[in-house]
Protein backbone atom coordinates (compact mmCIF):
# COMPACT_ATOMS: atom_id res chain seq x y z
CA UNK A 1 0.00 0.00 0.00
CA UNK A 2 1.38 3.27 -0.62
CA UNK A 3 0.01 6.57 0.14
CA UNK A 4 2.11 9.94 -0.85
CA UNK A 5 0.71 13.33 -0.10
CA UNK A 6 3.08 16.35 -1.92
CA UNK A 7 2.59 19.66 -1.43
CA UNK A 8 5.91 21.15 -1.45
CA UNK A 9 9.42 21.18 -0.69
CA UNK A 10 10.87 19.11 2.12
CA UNK A 11 13.75 22.07 2.38
CA UNK A 12 15.01 20.94 5.86
CA UNK A 13 15.10 17.43 4.78
CA UNK A 14 18.08 18.15 1.89
CA UNK A 15 20.96 15.96 1.98
CA UNK A 16 19.81 13.43 4.47
CA UNK A 17 20.07 9.51 4.42
CA UNK A 18 17.00 8.58 4.45
CA UNK A 19 15.89 10.29 1.44
CA UNK A 20 17.24 7.07 -0.33
CA UNK A 21 14.35 5.16 1.30
CA UNK A 22 11.24 8.10 0.51
CA UNK A 23 9.71 8.84 -2.49
CA UNK A 24 8.45 5.63 -3.82
CA UNK A 25 11.61 3.61 -3.94
CA UNK A 26 9.35 0.51 -2.78
CA UNK A 27 5.97 1.23 -3.56
CA UNK A 28 5.61 -2.11 -5.65
CA UNK A 29 6.05 -3.68 -1.92
CA UNK A 30 2.16 -3.71 -0.52
CA UNK A 31 3.76 -4.24 3.01
CA UNK A 32 5.08 -0.14 2.30
CA UNK A 33 3.13 2.30 3.31
CA UNK A 34 4.79 5.56 2.57
CA UNK A 35 3.67 8.92 3.55
CA UNK A 36 4.98 12.00 3.10
CA UNK A 37 3.13 15.32 3.91
CA UNK A 38 3.59 19.01 3.66
CA UNK A 39 2.22 22.39 2.99
CA UNK A 40 -1.37 22.68 3.55
CA UNK A 41 -1.87 19.50 5.19
CA UNK A 42 -4.35 19.71 8.03
CA UNK A 43 -2.14 17.59 10.36
CA UNK A 44 0.75 19.15 9.07
CA UNK A 45 -0.83 22.98 9.90
CA UNK A 46 -2.22 21.47 13.21
CA UNK A 47 0.83 20.04 14.87
CA UNK A 48 3.06 22.98 13.62
CA UNK A 49 5.33 20.76 11.33
CA UNK A 50 6.64 21.97 7.85
CA UNK A 51 7.16 18.27 6.63
CA UNK A 52 6.34 14.98 7.38
CA UNK A 53 7.70 11.50 6.24
CA UNK A 54 6.90 8.25 7.23
CA UNK A 55 7.55 4.90 5.98
CA UNK A 56 6.49 1.61 7.62
CA UNK A 57 7.20 -2.05 6.72
CA UNK A 58 8.13 -4.81 6.69
CA UNK A 59 10.44 -5.84 9.54
CA UNK A 60 12.95 -8.45 8.18
CA UNK A 61 13.22 -6.83 4.61
CA UNK A 62 13.12 -3.15 5.69
CA UNK A 63 15.12 -3.23 8.91
CA UNK A 64 18.73 -3.54 7.67
CA UNK A 65 17.84 -1.06 4.80
CA UNK A 66 16.63 1.66 7.45
CA UNK A 67 18.70 1.10 10.81
CA UNK A 68 22.27 2.22 8.79
CA UNK A 69 20.31 5.20 7.03
CA UNK A 70 18.52 6.15 10.31
CA UNK A 71 22.08 5.86 12.67
CA UNK A 72 23.58 7.69 9.78
CA UNK A 73 21.40 10.74 9.98
CA UNK A 74 21.34 10.53 14.04
CA UNK A 75 24.98 10.92 14.26
CA UNK A 76 24.71 14.62 13.48
CA UNK A 77 21.94 14.90 16.08
CA UNK A 78 22.01 16.86 19.26
CA UNK A 79 20.14 14.55 21.58
CA UNK A 80 19.51 10.98 20.88
CA UNK A 81 17.81 8.28 23.12
CA UNK A 82 18.42 4.68 21.44
CA UNK A 83 18.32 1.18 21.88
CA UNK A 84 19.81 -2.17 20.93
CA UNK A 85 17.66 -5.37 21.26
CA UNK A 86 20.19 -8.54 20.20
CA UNK A 87 22.23 -6.26 18.11
CA UNK A 88 19.79 -4.53 16.52
CA UNK A 89 18.59 -1.31 16.49
CA UNK A 90 15.26 -1.58 18.28
CA UNK A 91 14.38 1.84 19.14
CA UNK A 92 15.68 5.57 18.33
CA UNK A 93 14.81 9.16 18.81
CA UNK A 94 16.87 11.73 17.24
CA UNK A 95 16.94 15.74 17.83
CA UNK A 96 18.68 16.96 14.80
CA UNK A 97 20.22 20.19 14.30
CA UNK A 98 17.90 23.09 14.07
CA UNK A 99 17.75 24.90 10.23
CA UNK A 100 16.67 27.82 9.26
CA UNK A 101 14.12 27.80 6.56
CA UNK A 102 12.67 30.87 5.32
CA UNK A 103 13.95 32.97 8.02
CA UNK A 104 12.56 30.17 10.62
CA UNK A 105 14.52 28.12 12.96
CA UNK A 106 13.17 24.92 12.12
CA UNK A 107 13.41 21.32 14.30
CA UNK A 108 14.16 18.95 13.22
CA UNK A 109 13.40 15.26 15.06
CA UNK A 110 13.81 11.53 13.43
CA UNK A 111 11.98 8.55 14.89
CA UNK A 112 12.25 4.65 14.68
CA UNK A 113 10.90 1.45 15.81
CA UNK A 114 11.59 -1.68 15.07
CA UNK A 115 9.01 -4.97 16.07
CA UNK A 116 10.54 -8.03 14.70
CA UNK A 117 8.03 -9.90 17.26
CA UNK A 118 4.93 -8.69 16.95
CA UNK A 119 1.70 -10.15 15.05
CA UNK A 120 2.97 -8.00 12.07
CA UNK A 121 6.63 -7.65 12.45
CA UNK A 122 7.37 -4.02 11.16
CA UNK A 123 9.57 -1.40 11.34
CA UNK A 124 8.22 2.48 10.78
CA UNK A 125 10.82 5.26 10.61
CA UNK A 126 9.13 9.22 10.84
CA UNK A 127 11.02 12.07 10.09
CA UNK A 128 9.34 15.54 10.34
CA UNK A 129 10.02 19.22 11.14
CA UNK A 130 8.54 22.47 12.34
CA UNK A 131 8.81 25.02 14.88
CA UNK A 132 7.23 22.13 17.16
CA UNK A 133 8.73 21.84 20.65
CA UNK A 134 10.18 18.22 22.37
CA UNK A 135 7.23 18.00 24.01
CA UNK A 136 4.56 18.45 21.19
CA UNK A 137 7.30 15.98 19.00
CA UNK A 138 6.63 13.69 21.72
CA UNK A 139 2.58 13.56 20.77
CA UNK A 140 2.64 14.10 17.30
CA UNK A 141 4.84 10.73 17.61
CA UNK A 142 2.68 8.91 19.33
CA UNK A 143 -0.45 9.86 17.74
CA UNK A 144 1.72 8.99 14.11
CA UNK A 145 2.43 5.74 15.95
CA UNK A 146 -1.29 4.27 16.91
CA UNK A 147 -2.25 5.60 13.31
CA UNK A 148 0.21 3.39 11.83
CA UNK A 149 -0.77 0.02 13.89
CA UNK A 150 -4.11 0.53 12.57
CA UNK B 1 44.86 -15.81 -25.99
CA UNK B 2 41.29 -14.35 -26.33
CA UNK B 3 39.98 -16.93 -23.48
CA UNK B 4 41.93 -16.32 -21.31
CA UNK B 5 41.88 -12.45 -21.48
CA UNK B 6 37.83 -13.45 -20.77
CA UNK B 7 38.85 -15.31 -17.87
CA UNK B 8 41.06 -12.67 -16.43
CA UNK B 9 38.49 -10.38 -16.94
CA UNK B 10 35.40 -12.24 -15.27
CA UNK B 11 37.81 -13.28 -12.36
CA UNK B 12 38.04 -9.71 -12.09
CA UNK B 13 34.55 -8.77 -12.12
CA UNK B 14 34.06 -11.54 -9.74
CA UNK B 15 36.11 -10.24 -7.42
CA UNK B 16 34.93 -6.63 -7.91
CA UNK B 17 31.48 -8.38 -7.31
CA UNK B 18 32.23 -9.89 -3.82
CA UNK B 19 33.87 -7.23 -2.44
CA UNK B 20 30.65 -5.13 -3.71
CA UNK B 21 28.49 -7.30 -1.71
CA UNK B 22 30.57 -7.72 1.04
CA UNK B 23 30.68 -4.27 1.18
CA UNK B 24 26.96 -4.09 1.20
CA UNK B 25 26.53 -6.63 3.70
CA UNK B 26 28.69 -4.59 6.36
CA UNK B 27 26.92 -1.16 5.76
CA UNK B 28 23.37 -3.82 7.11
CA UNK B 29 25.59 -5.45 10.10
CA UNK B 30 28.47 -2.70 11.48
CA UNK B 31 27.44 -0.17 13.78
CA UNK B 32 29.26 3.05 12.83
CA UNK B 33 30.75 4.97 15.58
CA UNK B 34 29.36 7.48 16.27
CA UNK B 35 31.08 10.94 17.84
CA UNK B 36 28.66 12.15 20.79
CA UNK B 37 30.83 15.14 21.59
CA UNK B 38 33.62 16.79 19.49
CA UNK B 39 34.93 19.76 21.95
CA UNK B 40 37.99 22.31 21.58
CA UNK B 41 37.48 23.08 25.37
CA UNK B 42 35.03 22.78 28.74
CA UNK B 43 34.85 23.96 31.71
CA UNK B 44 34.65 21.25 33.26
CA UNK B 45 33.58 17.61 32.90
CA UNK B 46 31.65 15.08 35.80
CA UNK B 47 31.40 11.59 34.94
CA UNK B 48 29.59 9.35 37.86
CA UNK B 49 29.73 5.50 37.21
CA UNK B 50 27.52 3.07 39.22
CA UNK B 51 26.27 -0.51 38.61
CA UNK B 52 23.31 0.36 37.81
CA UNK B 53 24.06 3.24 35.18
CA UNK B 54 26.23 5.92 34.51
CA UNK B 55 26.07 9.64 33.47
CA UNK B 56 28.31 12.02 32.36
CA UNK B 57 27.56 15.94 32.25
CA UNK B 58 30.42 18.35 30.32
CA UNK B 59 29.77 21.57 30.56
CA UNK B 60 29.59 24.86 28.76
CA UNK B 61 30.88 23.06 25.29
CA UNK B 62 33.11 25.53 23.53
CA UNK B 63 33.11 28.30 25.66
CA UNK B 64 28.98 28.36 25.22
CA UNK B 65 26.20 27.96 27.37
CA UNK B 66 25.33 24.38 26.05
CA UNK B 67 26.21 21.15 27.89
CA UNK B 68 26.53 17.67 27.18
CA UNK B 69 24.62 15.18 28.98
CA UNK B 70 24.64 11.32 28.67
CA UNK B 71 23.32 8.43 30.63
CA UNK B 72 23.47 4.87 30.14
CA UNK B 73 20.66 2.87 30.33
CA UNK B 74 19.65 0.25 33.48
CA UNK B 75 19.37 -3.32 33.68
CA UNK B 76 22.05 -5.51 31.71
CA UNK B 77 22.37 -1.94 29.23
CA UNK B 78 24.63 -0.47 32.06
CA UNK B 79 28.35 0.59 31.62
CA UNK B 80 31.17 -0.67 33.70
CA UNK B 81 34.73 0.12 34.05
CA UNK B 82 36.51 -3.45 34.77
CA UNK B 83 35.19 -3.34 37.86
CA UNK B 84 32.45 -3.27 39.99
CA UNK B 85 31.79 -0.71 42.55
CA UNK B 86 31.10 3.17 41.61
CA UNK B 87 33.68 5.38 40.10
CA UNK B 88 33.42 9.50 39.77
CA UNK B 89 35.62 12.04 38.13
CA UNK B 90 35.31 15.16 38.38
CA UNK B 91 37.97 17.75 36.63
CA UNK B 92 37.72 21.52 35.49
CA UNK B 93 38.93 23.80 32.66
CA UNK B 94 39.84 20.67 29.72
CA UNK B 95 39.85 20.70 26.08
CA UNK B 96 39.64 18.48 23.76
CA UNK B 97 36.70 16.73 24.59
CA UNK B 98 35.80 13.83 23.14
CA UNK B 99 33.27 11.21 23.39
CA UNK B 100 32.29 8.47 21.11
CA UNK B 101 30.26 5.53 21.34
CA UNK B 102 31.47 2.60 19.27
CA UNK B 103 29.26 -1.38 19.35
CA UNK B 104 31.31 -2.38 22.42
CA UNK B 105 31.83 0.45 23.99
CA UNK B 106 31.97 4.61 25.07
CA UNK B 107 35.07 6.15 25.12
CA UNK B 108 36.00 9.37 26.84
CA UNK B 109 39.15 11.56 26.59
CA UNK B 110 40.10 14.74 27.34
CA UNK B 111 43.01 17.03 28.10
CA UNK B 112 43.12 18.30 31.58
CA UNK B 113 44.08 21.78 32.49
CA UNK B 114 47.68 20.50 33.57
CA UNK B 115 48.15 19.52 30.28
CA UNK B 116 47.76 15.53 31.25
CA UNK B 117 45.47 13.39 28.70
CA UNK B 118 43.30 11.54 30.36
CA UNK B 119 41.32 8.64 28.67
CA UNK B 120 38.16 6.32 30.02
CA UNK B 121 36.62 3.50 28.07
CA UNK B 122 33.76 2.21 29.44
CA UNK B 123 32.70 -1.43 28.34
CA UNK B 124 28.86 -1.86 27.58
CA UNK B 125 28.35 -5.74 29.50
CA UNK B 126 25.90 -6.25 27.34
CA UNK B 127 26.48 -4.20 23.77
CA UNK B 128 23.52 -6.19 22.09
CA UNK B 129 20.87 -4.96 24.47
CA UNK B 130 22.38 -1.72 25.12
CA UNK B 131 20.50 1.44 25.03
CA UNK B 132 21.61 5.62 26.28
CA UNK B 133 20.69 8.95 26.25
CA UNK B 134 22.62 11.78 24.99
CA UNK B 135 21.94 15.39 24.69
CA UNK B 136 23.77 18.82 23.83
CA UNK B 137 21.62 21.41 24.76
CA UNK B 138 21.20 24.16 28.16
CA UNK B 139 19.72 21.48 30.79
CA UNK B 140 18.91 17.87 30.53
CA UNK B 141 15.10 18.44 30.82
CA UNK B 142 14.67 19.28 27.60
CA UNK B 143 15.39 16.30 26.87
CA UNK B 144 14.27 14.52 29.20
CA UNK B 145 11.65 12.08 27.65
CA UNK B 146 11.69 8.82 26.07
CA UNK B 147 8.65 7.43 23.85
CA UNK B 148 9.42 3.64 24.25
CA UNK B 149 6.36 1.81 23.61
CA UNK B 150 7.33 -1.15 25.13
CA UNK B 151 8.71 -2.11 28.74
CA UNK B 152 8.53 1.77 29.83
CA UNK B 153 7.03 1.75 33.58
CA UNK B 154 6.97 5.01 35.33
CA UNK B 155 6.34 4.81 39.22
CA UNK B 156 5.24 8.12 41.08
CA UNK B 157 3.56 9.28 44.73
CA UNK B 158 0.13 10.91 43.99
CA UNK B 159 -2.10 11.95 45.94
CA UNK B 160 -5.69 12.71 44.29
CA UNK B 161 -9.71 12.25 43.90
CA UNK B 162 -10.63 15.07 46.45
CA UNK B 163 -14.56 14.53 46.60
CA UNK B 164 -17.67 15.57 47.96
CA UNK B 165 -21.12 13.86 46.95
CA UNK B 166 -24.52 12.90 47.91
CA UNK B 167 -24.98 9.50 49.51
CA UNK B 168 -28.55 7.37 49.82
CA UNK B 169 -28.65 4.01 51.77
CA UNK B 170 -29.51 1.23 49.11
CA UNK B 171 -31.57 -2.18 50.03
CA UNK B 172 -31.75 -0.97 53.32
CA UNK B 173 -33.59 -3.65 55.89
CA UNK B 174 -35.70 -2.27 58.03
CA UNK B 175 -36.42 0.92 55.85
CA UNK B 176 -33.87 3.92 57.23
CA UNK B 177 -35.86 6.43 55.04
CA UNK B 178 -32.83 8.09 53.95
CA UNK B 179 -32.75 11.33 52.54
CA UNK B 180 -30.22 11.15 49.73
CA UNK B 181 -30.20 15.39 49.56
CA UNK B 182 -29.52 15.49 53.30
CA UNK B 183 -26.77 12.79 53.44
CA UNK B 184 -23.95 13.64 52.21
CA UNK B 185 -20.14 12.28 52.13
CA UNK B 186 -16.64 13.51 52.06
CA UNK B 187 -13.63 11.35 50.64
CA UNK B 188 -9.93 11.67 49.90
CA UNK B 189 -9.68 9.09 47.99
CA UNK B 190 -5.61 8.53 47.82
CA UNK B 191 -4.58 10.92 50.46
CA UNK B 192 -1.06 9.70 49.12
CA UNK B 193 -0.72 6.92 46.73
CA UNK B 194 1.73 4.78 44.27
CA UNK B 195 0.75 5.50 40.51
CA UNK B 196 2.41 3.18 38.04
CA UNK B 197 1.77 4.29 34.60
CA UNK B 198 2.98 1.82 31.73
CA UNK B 199 1.55 4.18 28.60
CA UNK B 200 0.65 7.72 28.17
CA UNK B 201 -2.55 6.53 28.52
CA UNK B 202 -3.31 3.77 31.24
CA UNK B 203 -2.11 3.39 34.94
CA UNK B 204 -2.98 1.90 38.02
CA UNK B 205 -2.95 3.35 41.26
CA UNK B 206 -2.85 2.16 44.81
CA UNK B 207 -2.74 4.21 48.06
CA UNK B 208 -4.47 5.21 51.14
CA UNK B 209 -7.56 7.53 51.31
CA UNK B 210 -10.13 9.22 54.03
CA UNK B 211 -14.06 8.54 53.38
CA UNK B 212 -16.70 10.06 55.77
CA UNK B 213 -20.27 9.15 55.38
CA UNK B 214 -23.38 11.03 56.62
CA UNK B 215 -26.94 9.47 56.41
CA UNK B 216 -29.68 11.44 57.10
CA UNK B 217 -33.06 9.85 57.58
CA UNK B 218 -35.80 12.45 56.26
CA UNK B 219 -39.07 10.69 58.43
CA UNK B 220 -39.66 11.85 61.32
CA UNK B 221 -37.46 9.42 63.21
CA UNK B 222 -34.13 9.13 64.99
CA UNK B 223 -32.08 6.78 64.84
CA UNK B 224 -31.77 4.93 68.42
CA UNK B 225 -28.95 2.54 69.82
CA UNK B 226 -30.86 0.33 72.16
CA UNK B 227 -28.64 -1.68 75.19
CA UNK B 228 -28.67 -4.88 72.75
CA UNK B 229 -27.03 -3.33 70.41
CA UNK B 230 -29.62 -2.99 67.93
CA UNK B 231 -30.13 0.37 66.56
CA UNK B 232 -33.99 0.92 65.61
CA UNK B 233 -35.98 3.93 64.52
CA UNK B 234 -38.06 6.03 66.60
CA UNK B 235 -40.64 8.17 66.61
CA UNK B 236 -40.07 11.98 68.31
CA UNK B 237 -41.71 12.74 71.18
CA UNK B 238 -44.78 15.35 71.06
CA UNK B 239 -43.32 19.45 71.24
CA UNK B 240 -39.99 18.13 69.38
CA UNK B 241 -38.89 20.57 66.40
CA UNK B 242 -36.15 21.52 64.18
CA UNK B 243 -35.16 17.32 64.67
CA UNK B 244 -32.64 15.52 62.44
CA UNK B 245 -31.02 12.25 63.33
CA UNK B 246 -27.97 10.73 61.14
CA UNK B 247 -25.38 8.03 61.12
CA UNK B 248 -22.12 8.68 60.73
CA UNK B 249 -19.29 6.55 59.03
CA UNK B 250 -15.56 7.00 58.63
CA UNK B 251 -13.36 4.89 56.85
CA UNK B 252 -9.46 4.44 56.06
CA UNK B 253 -9.83 3.36 52.27
CA UNK B 254 -7.14 1.25 50.31
CA UNK B 255 -8.47 2.14 46.49
CA UNK B 256 -6.83 0.10 44.13
CA UNK B 257 -7.78 2.54 40.34
CA UNK B 258 -7.16 1.86 36.78
CA UNK B 259 -6.88 5.11 35.28
CA UNK B 260 -7.60 6.01 30.98
CA UNK B 261 -6.54 8.83 29.93
CA UNK B 262 -7.53 10.05 26.24
CA UNK B 263 -8.47 13.19 24.10
CA UNK B 264 -6.54 16.07 23.86
CA UNK B 265 -3.65 16.04 25.86
CA UNK B 266 -4.61 12.67 27.68
CA UNK B 267 -7.00 15.50 29.72
CA UNK B 268 -10.10 13.22 29.42
CA UNK B 269 -10.40 10.52 32.00
CA UNK B 270 -11.63 7.63 33.34
CA UNK B 271 -11.25 5.71 36.28
CA UNK B 272 -12.28 2.43 37.79
CA UNK B 273 -11.81 0.27 40.45
CA UNK B 274 -12.79 -1.28 44.05
CA UNK B 275 -12.05 0.20 47.54
CA UNK B 276 -11.02 -1.56 50.47
CA UNK B 277 -12.64 0.34 53.26
CA UNK B 278 -11.88 0.15 57.15
CA UNK B 279 -14.66 1.40 58.93
CA UNK B 280 -12.71 2.79 62.05
CA UNK B 281 -15.58 5.13 63.16
CA UNK B 282 -19.19 5.43 63.48
CA UNK B 283 -21.74 7.16 65.79
CA UNK B 284 -25.55 8.38 65.58
CA UNK B 285 -26.05 11.69 66.03
CA UNK B 286 -29.43 13.40 66.84
CA UNK B 287 -30.36 16.97 67.55
CA UNK B 288 -33.96 18.66 68.10
CA UNK B 289 -35.23 21.58 69.82
CA UNK B 290 -37.48 20.99 72.61
CA UNK B 291 -39.31 23.22 74.84
CA UNK B 292 -36.88 26.37 73.94
CA UNK B 293 -33.94 24.49 74.52
CA UNK B 294 -31.32 22.43 71.64
CA UNK B 295 -30.37 19.18 72.39
CA UNK B 296 -27.89 16.94 70.72
CA UNK B 297 -27.20 13.58 71.76
CA UNK B 298 -24.32 11.51 70.00
CA UNK B 299 -24.27 7.99 70.49
CA UNK B 300 -20.72 5.60 69.45
CA UNK B 301 -19.87 1.86 68.97
CA UNK B 302 -22.80 1.37 66.91
CA UNK B 303 -21.22 -1.90 65.25
CA UNK B 304 -20.57 -0.72 61.71
CA UNK B 305 -19.23 -3.53 59.73
CA UNK B 306 -14.64 -3.15 60.02
CA UNK B 307 -14.22 -4.30 56.37
CA UNK B 308 -16.42 -3.35 53.57
CA UNK B 309 -15.53 -3.58 49.52
CA UNK B 310 -16.84 -0.52 47.31
CA UNK B 311 -16.88 0.07 43.96
CA UNK B 312 -15.90 3.39 41.52
CA UNK B 313 -16.08 5.16 38.66
CA UNK B 314 -15.24 8.33 37.80
CA UNK B 315 -14.73 10.24 34.81
CA UNK B 316 -14.09 13.91 33.85
CA UNK B 317 -11.43 16.16 32.27
CA UNK B 318 -8.54 17.80 33.17
CA UNK B 319 -8.68 18.52 37.00
CA UNK B 320 -12.24 17.59 37.37
CA UNK B 321 -14.89 14.98 37.05
CA UNK B 322 -17.78 13.57 38.56
CA UNK B 323 -18.13 9.91 40.72
CA UNK B 324 -20.61 7.07 41.17
CA UNK B 325 -19.42 5.00 44.18
CA UNK B 326 -21.78 1.85 44.93
CA UNK B 327 -21.12 -0.38 48.56
CA UNK B 328 -22.73 -3.70 48.01
CA UNK B 329 -21.84 -5.00 50.83
CA UNK B 330 -23.72 -3.88 54.23
CA UNK B 331 -22.42 -1.06 56.78
CA UNK B 332 -23.34 -2.30 60.05
CA UNK B 333 -22.98 -5.83 61.21
CA UNK B 334 -25.89 -8.17 61.39
CA UNK B 335 -26.36 -7.81 65.56
CA UNK B 336 -27.20 -4.44 64.96
CA UNK B 337 -30.27 -4.72 63.33
CA UNK B 338 -29.55 -2.49 60.10
CA UNK B 339 -28.94 -3.56 56.95
CA UNK B 340 -27.78 -1.35 54.19
CA UNK B 341 -25.69 -0.94 51.60
CA UNK B 342 -24.77 2.51 49.55
CA UNK B 343 -24.69 4.62 46.33
CA UNK B 344 -23.07 7.65 46.07
CA UNK B 345 -22.49 10.58 43.40
CA UNK B 346 -20.73 13.89 43.55
CA UNK B 347 -17.61 16.01 42.02
CA UNK B 348 -14.15 15.10 42.68
CA UNK B 349 -11.49 17.43 42.06
CA UNK B 350 -8.38 14.82 40.49
CA UNK B 351 -5.20 17.30 40.96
Amino acid sequence: MLTILVCGNASAQTGMHINNVLGGKYVSDPSVTEVIMSGEQKFVKAHGLSNLATFRGDSETYAPILQPLVLADGAKSIGRNVRYKDGKLQYAFFMLPVTIVNGKKTNRYLYYLNNPDGNKPSVMMIYFDGTLSRTDAEAVISKLSSLNEN
Amino acid sequence: MCSSNCKIILTLLSLIFTVFVARASDIREEMPVDTLLNASCASSIAISYAPESTSIQVNNINGTDDNFYFKSGKDHMRLTLGASGRTSVNCSDITNVTIVESRTALCVEFTTCDGETASYDFAFVDPDNRSFTSYVGRRASDFGFTISKTGRVTWECVSQGLGIGWVDAVRENPETGTSMWRSYEFTWLMTLGVRMSWSRHHSLACGLGLHWQNFHTRKPWYFHKNPDGRISLEPYDEGVTNHRSRIQLFSLQVPFIYSLSFGHKERVYAKIGPIVCFNVGGNIMTEYDYEGREYSIKTGRIGQRPVTVDGIFSMGYGGIGVYVRYSPMSKMRTSSGLNFGSLSTGIVVAF
